[in-house]
Parts: C-alpha cells; sequence; structure tokens
C-alpha cells in the first residue's frame, strides 16, 4: 500500500471514529489534543489501527507518538516493516 | 471445566448478595468466559419492563470478573480487581422477565495499559438480546 493511500486510510477512520472534522486532521497537529483522546480513547485507538491494519499495537509506542505526523509514520513503518 | 455453580463463583468475585448476578461460570480461559443466570421475582435490577439495562450491564460485569478470577487463579496468580470504566455500542433488543434464564459470553479483545476491553453479548433462548463493548480498568498491586 502506497503512503498516501495508508495516510488517507487513517484520516477516514480518525474521522469515522473521534468524529473530528477531517480538516483539522493536518500532520504538525497534535495527536491527542485533535482527537480529544483520554486514555479510555487510546484503548479505541488501538482496536481501530489492529483492525484496520493488521498489526498488533504496542501501547507503550503509541502514548509516545506527539503529531499526527509521527502516527502516520508509526503505522507506514509498521506496514512496511513488519515484526 | 465443568461448570461452577454460584456458591463457589463468590470465590471469584467480589460480590456478595443481593448483588450476585450470575449463577454458573460455564467456560472461563484466558479470552473467553461464559455464565448463566436465572431472573427471580426479588432480583434488585427487576422492574415493570423485566430485568433492566443495569441488570444486564451487571451481569456481562460479572461474567467478565468471574473470568479474569477463574483464569488467574488457574494459573496460581492473585486475582487483580477491575473497575468498569466505559460501556460502548450498548444494544438491547428485549429485557428478560422473571424466570427467564440468560447466557452472556464475553471475549477479551484487548489490553492496552491498565484496561481490559471486552466484547459481549446476552443470549436468551440463544437469541443475543444485548451486546456490548465494555471497558475494564484493572488495579495493578501495590
Amino acid at each position: 500500500m502506497e503512503q498516501q493511500q495508508i495516510i488517507k486510510k487513517i484520516n477516514y477512520f480518525l474521522v469515522e471514529e473521534f468524529e473530528v472534522e477531517e480538516a483539522l486532521i493536518v500532520p504538525d497537529a497534535n495527536l491527542k489534543d485533535t482527537l480529544e483522546l483520554d486514555s479510555l480513547d487510546m484503548v479505541d485507538l488501538v482496536v481501530v489501527i489492529e483492525s484496520n491494519f493488521g498489526f498488533k499495537v504496542n501501547g507503550e509506542e503509541l502514548i509516545k507518538l506527539t503529531a499526527i505526523k509521527d502516527f502516520y509514520d508509526y503505522i507506514i513503518q509498521k506496514i512496511q516493516n513488519p515484526g | 471445566m465443568n461448570s461452577i455453580e454460584q456458591q463457589n463463583i463468590l470465590d471469584f468475585i467480589p460480590h456478595r448478595q443481593p448483588m450476585v448476578m450470575i449463577d454458573q461460570l460455564l467456560q472461563a480461559d484466558e479470552k473467553l468466559g461464559k455464565t448463566t443466570f436465572t431472573i427471580t421475582e426479588e432480583n434488585v435490577f427487576v422492574d415493570q419492563d423485566g430485568f433492566n439495562a443495569s441488570g444486564l450491564i451487571e451481569n456481562i460485569a460479572q461474567t467478565a470478573a468471574a473470568q479474569a478470577g477463574y483464569y488467574y487463579r488457574s494459573i496460581g496468580q492473585d486475582v487483580p480487581i477491575g473497575y468498569l470504566a466505559e460501556v460502548k455500542n450498548i444494544d438491547i433488543a428485549q429485557f428478560p422477565k422473571v424466570g427467564d434464564k440468560i447466557e452472556t459470553k464475553i471475549e477479551l479483545k484487548t489490553k492496552v495499559f491498565n484496561i481490559n476491553l471486552v466484547e459481549a453479548s446476552v443470549s436468551l433462548n440463544q437469541k443475543i438480546i444485548c451486546s456490548c463493548t465494555m471497558k475494564l480498568f484493572i488495579k495493578e498491586e501495590e
């Protein structure tokens, strides 16, 4: 899957799952602030990543991601370099 | 496993009468749990519509507690305390009536930090009458 396709898919599920306006999902925006994530929402984020991309998410890694572009890079890296 | 009756279920859950909402633990392993419960007239969650939504949620939460309790005991570990943190996507098609025997199934989908995400369904006469996802906060030993 091409990077742009992955990003498009990520944006789609973020809009659907977290009911955030697509215009707010920009690479430099803060991930947790933009999605208004609390600790319970982080569980939903893990589930939605695993169900959309099929890899196991490490919560400790996820919580370190700051910007949305970090989130994109994390998923792209996991897809392109599994294991 | 052989099914565990209510008297022994109390070894695996912290609840006590009149708040015990499961009768039998039919199945319990690392990820799955299944219980049965017969609704009685004196049940605190029975109102004019039958066994109400709060009762169904409590029944599901106790099924998750019993599954975890049985599993942790089976591997020789202390049973951690869990707290109901969130109920989501709840869909109730029917409230069980007095005398009905419900079967409740939970499946642990994922664990993130101290939170377990559980998918649950309650069946009556093999038809699903309630489903939801539930997040449980697991208190770690200090």
